[in-house]
């Protein structure tokens, strides 16, 4: 099966609910009602979760990122499409219009 | 500036429980 997503800077993204998320020593610890996966999405992936729980796009993401972390845009960019792809994949998030 | 935090980089890992 064909996950590969192509994602807009524009669309909006929220989490898709059925997601158990704790705290564990500053990273964010997850387990998918829906597919029975534990996920460790680290800090900065709990930052872009809790982002998610209301709908942004990923240039809001970035943007936010980019105020709170020693990072330049491109990186950053880089990596939070990566992410944002890697939770898609899983079925974590919705990505719509 | 003073108040940024230091960058990881992203990752998602799935763990084996």
């Amino acid at each position: 099966m064909d996950n590969s997503i192509l994602l807009a800077n524009n669309q909006m993204i929220t989490q898709v609910e059925g997601n158990l998320v704790s705290d564990m020593d500053g990273e964010k610890v997850m387990f998918s009602i829906t597919n029975g996966k534990y996920y460790n999405l680290g800090e900065i992936g709990g930052v872009i979760w809790e982002l998610l729980e209301n709908p942004h796009t990923t240039d809001d993401i970035v943007m936010d990122l980019l105020t709170k972390y020693e990072v330049d845009k491109k990186t950053c960019e880089d990596q939070v499409f990566a992410f944002i792809s890697l939770l898609h994949q899983e079925g974590l998030i919705n990505i719509g219009e | 500036d003073g108040m940024k935090r230091r960058w990881e980089n992203l990752s998602l890992e799935v763990l084996d429980i």
